[in-house]
């Protein structure tokens, strides 16, 4: 069968290695590994070498190793090949490194200059909360033996691993970690190659067939037909193994579906059927859960808002000026400039608004933090700015991996909304913070939320709680001479004050939204920042956005414990397994074998 | 509850997919490139509390006047008087303190140190010594004639060269004079 | 026969051998397409590192950092600061780190209350913090600088373990702070009083410098991401656009 080869023209291939990385130092590393006519696999590498060879990298760097692989046998030979992460940067012991992307290519290239691409995605890693950390995702299918080609006497095939480390996404947490990557190389000779063939000649030595007339040769192996991924195996005969747990398997198989049978016949319930969808659903995860979508004075100051390397600026990234006297410009979209800011004053930017994204972009913006403080903080900076002296910002860039919505919410004390809510999208994991709305004679519990997303949108929720700002009225009375003044003497009034409440901004039909308990609003000066993750929420009183709560408990419930079942087991060594694989072999023996002794009694009480 | 039965299983579904799975990272904060930072930062309050005083004497036709440093801070001290073209001034100062400074002013050539704490507790507050200024009346002059002298006095907290040695007096810039004060009376 | 039946048909012997069959089949399933493989090579493994960046400010030949760190021996002790005096004020940067880096300086320069509150209103302008080696060493960012903020880049690359040359020598007040002031009169007998209140009596200033260093490799593309200022970087060399 005839497997889809991907060919490349070598410029192509250049201009594609070219945009990716510009201005990347690239190291490069060329090694030989060759069949011998000893029938021995000689590389000029030894395995000490190897271990000790370390490539400096820095983020936005990229290696390519080169690894020709050359047939010097007089036999055809069948080439195979695994490579595995050993360790990604990510698993250094005592690192923090996560959320890192990197760009990953396998190539083989064959002797007639066909590329087979084995592997290659300019988005491993990221921000996925996916089953293999960072560079090891790149290597799940690669880590047994695969076929890469035939290669007849003489003939060479080249192996190409190209791995980039982004550098958008690989920061200061990068620092001192270790990646370890291995390659392996195996051959066997075709079949069709040690078939001894028997040559007729005549008695001048001339080669004649069976029916004398042409001659026949060895037949040559490389059919070049044997192209895309074969599994094969190391030497452990597995097999009898494998027979008896597929025979294992069947017969219970056989034996659940017998015992259904019979108890529909008994009870002719459907209860069976939803087992079976289960175990279906279980069985057949091949498809992932998603989420719905992926001063006073006179100096003033400057703030300026950089795009980076991966968007553009536009005017609507300033929300909110406080001061009517500040000025805004952009420049070629790179950078947005907010002058003449009295000290005090509060600039509100927003990302999600304001920042485009370059075309076909694999980033998204996450926020922006303060211009060369990549490692001063875990968080980004509030998006909205109290001015306290000229300062430098620059937008943030991620990878997306598993998208979740977020949704912000501008309500009072009382649930009623006072703002139309937004909604947003980040990773799970990501700690967005969101900035205020600006809202005439109310104040917020805090300028900026700030809150990790987690997969569940539901809880995804950011409130801002408002509360009025008491405005103290001062009243003069004064009596017109000549009116008639009733009971009020003539005097004027002493000043009365006056404590009003503004009303609400936007009489919404919304529904008033539920405010955890636990987010009582500031009566007095809002605060500049408050992390929601901070505030424990009482689970008992969530019921997210109006849902059973009994349901979604036993929901819960059930899942947490197939979750704290999952975890662990997901964590086993590859031996561990097996002996459970084993224990399980072991227990489905024991079952046959109590069914046939019970089959037998029975008879044995029949015939009595 | 249909739906939710179904979320349900949907949920074990998606958890039984995690079995399969190995581990799950988090996903982190993750930052452009390697950088670093570090800062310092520091500095020092500016004590420039400087409060002089003037007080004055007058007897035999003279003004005996003497300017005293309440502030903290050094500072210098320069005087001149006024009177109308009828009577001449002339100025003196019994250990030469004073020196005319070409500008009608006269300069007291020391610094008048800030107020010390001496052991007692008591504040020791530095004074110039005293500047003579003599009225002369005319020939002419009635007995019991009043005349209006007015003295004037400046003072500048002491300014010092890039070495940090202090200028002469009549070098500091006294433009930036801080505080002015005046005395005025006499009669013959 | 009827008793294995009703064995057989019980719930949990369904539910275990629907797993144990599910088990045993993928086991089964795993290795089917394995053949054996005759020989070998070595082990092919690479070893990918990163190493730390680090940067330190160093002021008179010694490192500092933090609040307070700053101007520590800048007046002899027993002394008080005096406006026009130039003192010895020498910074410069260390490459504290275990890769080759770009660095640049943020010098801010401001006053503050006794409570510690900025005062804006006073000049950042009378800090005067000498800059040396401008052009040659250091590049002066015009625009990121304003009077209270100078932004400079080294033009060089800083080999690890290197120090830059120096991009202040001297601080001084401005004897200037003495000029600004405020009068009140007070006329009382034969005296006049006059009462001047100094703007900045009782005010701090404080000199802040942050050093940002950024990775060697893709120097250009880093800066550019992580400071948001555009540069070029040519053979070691940083130009600002």
């Amino acid at each position: 069968m005839k497997k889809k080869i991907v060919t490349y023209i070598l410029l192509a291939g250049m201009l594609f290695l070219n945009q990716a990385t510009a201005h990347a130092e690239t190291l490069t590393t060329e090694s030989n590994v060759s069949f011998t006519a000893d029938n021995e696999l000689n590389a000029d590498y030894t395995n000490a070498e190897m271990n000790d060879a370390v490539y400096n990298l820095q983020p936005g760097d990229d290696i390519t190793i080169t690894l020709n692989l050359k047939n010097d046998n007089p036999s055809a030979a069948n080439w195979y090949m695994t490579n595995e992460v050993l360790q990604s940067l990510e698993e250094t012991a005592g690192s923090s490194a996560s959320g890192g992307a990197y760009e990953y290519e396998l190539i083989y290239t064959a002797p007639d200059g066909t590329q087979e691409e084995l592997f290659t995605s300019d988005t491993v890693g990221g921000e996925n909360s996916g089953s293999r950390v960072g560079l090891k995702a790149a290597t799940s299918g690669l880590e047994d033996y695969l076929y890469l080609d035939t290669l007849s006497p003489g003939q060479q095939g080249v192996i190409t691993l190209r791995v980039a480390l982004d550098g958008e996404t690989e920061g200061n947490a990068y620092q001192n970690t270790l990646a370890r990557l291995q390659m392996n190389f195996a051959v066997d000779t075709t079949t069709v190659n040690n078939r001894t063939v028997t040559e007729l000649v005549d008695e001048n030595g001339n080669p004649v067939d069976g029916n004398g007339n042409s001659s026949s040769s060895a037949t040559n192996a490389n059919t070049g037909a044997r192209t895309g991924i074969v599994r094969t195996s190391d030497e452990n005969n597995m097999l009898p193994y494998f027979v008896a747990a597929a025979a294992s398997g069947l017969l219970l198989l056989l034996l659940a579906l017998f015992g259904i049978r019979e108890r529909k016949k008994q009870k002719g319930s459907g209860k069976a059927a939803a087992l079976i969808m289960t175990l279906c659903l279980v069985w057949g995860m091949a498809f992932p859960a998603e989420a719905a979508e992926s001063g006073a004075g006179g100096y003033t100051y400057t703030l300026r808002l950089y795009a980076g390397a991966q968007g553009t600026i536009g005017a609507d990234v300033v929300q909110l000026i406080t001061d009517s006297g500040a000025q805004v410009s952009i420049e070629n979209g790179e950078v947005c400039v907010v002058s003449g800011l009295h000290y005090g004053t509060q600039v509100v930017f927003n990302i999600q608004k304001g920042v485009s994204l370059n075309s076909d972009s694999k980033y998204y913006s996450k926020g922006f933090r303060v211009s060369g403080e990549d490692n001063s903080s875990n968080r980004l900076a509030n998006p909205s700015v109290t001015v306290d002296g000229d300062l430098d910002f620059v937008v943030a860039y991620g990878i997306q991996g598993e998208t979740v919505a977020y949704t912000v919410n501008y309500v009072d004390t009382a649930g009623n909304v006072l703002y139309p809510s937004a909604t947003y999208y980040g990773n799970v994991g990501d700690k967005p913070v969101v900035a205020y709305q600006y809202m005439e004679g109310w104040q917020p519990q805090a300028y900026n939320l700030g809150k990790t997303l987690t997969a569940d949108a539901s809880e995804n929720v950011f409130d801002f709680i408002y509360t009025p700002i008491p405005t103290v009225t001062n009243t003069n009375r004064v009596v017109v001479p000549g009116q008639p003044a009733a009971a009020e003497p003539e005097t004027s009034q002493p000043d009365t004050v006056e404590v009003t409440e503004p009303s609400v901004p936007q009489p919404s039909e919304e529904e008033p939204v539920e405010i955890g308990e636990n987010e009582i609003p500031a009566t007095n000066e809002p605060e500049e920042y408050r992390d929601l993750d901070d505030e424990e929420t009482p689970t008992d009183n969530y019921n997210g956005n109006g849902e059973d709560g009994n349901g979604g408990g036993e929901e819960a419930a059930s899942t947490t414990i197939i979750e704290d079942l999952v975890t662990p087991l997901a964590l086993l060594p590859t031996p561990a397994k097996v002996g459970i694989l084993s224990a399980v072999l072991v227990l489905a023996g024991a079952c046959i074998w109590l069914i046939i002794a019970a089959c037998r009694k029975g008879k044995k009480e029949n015939e009595q | 509850m249909k739906k939710n039965r179904l979320l349900r299983v949907g949920r074990i579904a998606a958890a039984a997919l995690v079995a399969g799975m190995v581990l799950g990272t988090a996903a982190g904060d993750a930052w452009a490139y390697f950088t670093t930072y570090t800062s310092a930062s520091g500095g020092y309050a500016i004590e420039l509390g400087s409060e002089t005083r003037i007080e004055e004497e007058y007897s035999d036709h003279t003004k005996h006047v003497v300017v005293s440093n309440d502030g903290i801070n050094p500072v210098y001290v320069r005087a001149r008087a006024f009177s109308g073209s009828r009577y001449t001034l002339s100025y003196s100062s019994a250990d030469g303190g004073w020196q005319a400074g070409g500008d009608g002013y006269y300069y007291y050539s020391d610094f008048l140190p800030g107020v010390t704490t001496a052991e007692d507790g008591s504040a020791i507050v530095a004074k110039t010594s005293e500047l003579l200024v003599r009225i002369e009346f005319p020939e002419d002059a009635e007995a019991g004639e009043e005349c209006n002298v007015v003295v004037i006095y400046e003072s500048v907290p002491v300014q010092y060269d890039a070495e940090g040695n202090a200028l002469a007096p009549q070098a500091a810039d006294w433009t930036k004079e801080l505080i002015s004060g005046g005395a005025e009376g006499g009669n013959g | 026969m009827k008793k294995i039946k009703k064995i057989i048909s019980s719930p949990v012997i369904t539910v275990a051998a629907f797993v144990l069959a599910a088990g045993l089949l993928l086991f089964s399933s795993i290795g089917g397409a394995r053949a054996a493989l005759t020989y070998f090579s070595e082990d092919y493994a690479t070893n990918i590192q990163l190493h730390e960046i680090g940067v330190t400010l160093v002021e008179n030949g010694q490192p500092v950092e933090g609040e307070e760190g700053l101007l520590k021996g800048l007046i002899p002790q027993g002394e008080s600061l005096k406006p026009g005096i130039a003192y010895k004020e020498e910074l410069n940067v260390y490459n504290s780190g275990v890769i080759n880096e770009y660095v640049r300086v943020n010098i801010h320069k401001y006053w503050l209350n006794e409570d510690g509150e900025k005062l804006p209103a006073l000049s950042p302008e009378l800090i005067e913090l000498n800059l040396v080696n401008l052009g040659t060493d250091w590049l002066l960012d015009a625009e990121a600088s304003t009077q209270e903020r100078t932004v400079l880049y080294y033009n060089k690359l800083l080999e690890s373990q290197g120090e830059t040359p120096l991009f202040a020598d001297k601080l001084t007040i401005s004897g200037e702070v003495a000029a600004r002031v405020g009068e009140t009169r007070e006329t009382s007998g034969g005296y006049t009083t006059i009462t001047t209140v100094y703007e900045y009596d009782g005010a701090r200033f404080c000199i802040e410098a942050k050093v940002d260093g950024i990775q060697e490799h893709n120097a250009q593309d880093a800066i550019w991401s992580s400071w948001g200022r555009r540069v070029t970087v040519e053979n070691g060399v940083l130009s600002l656009n």
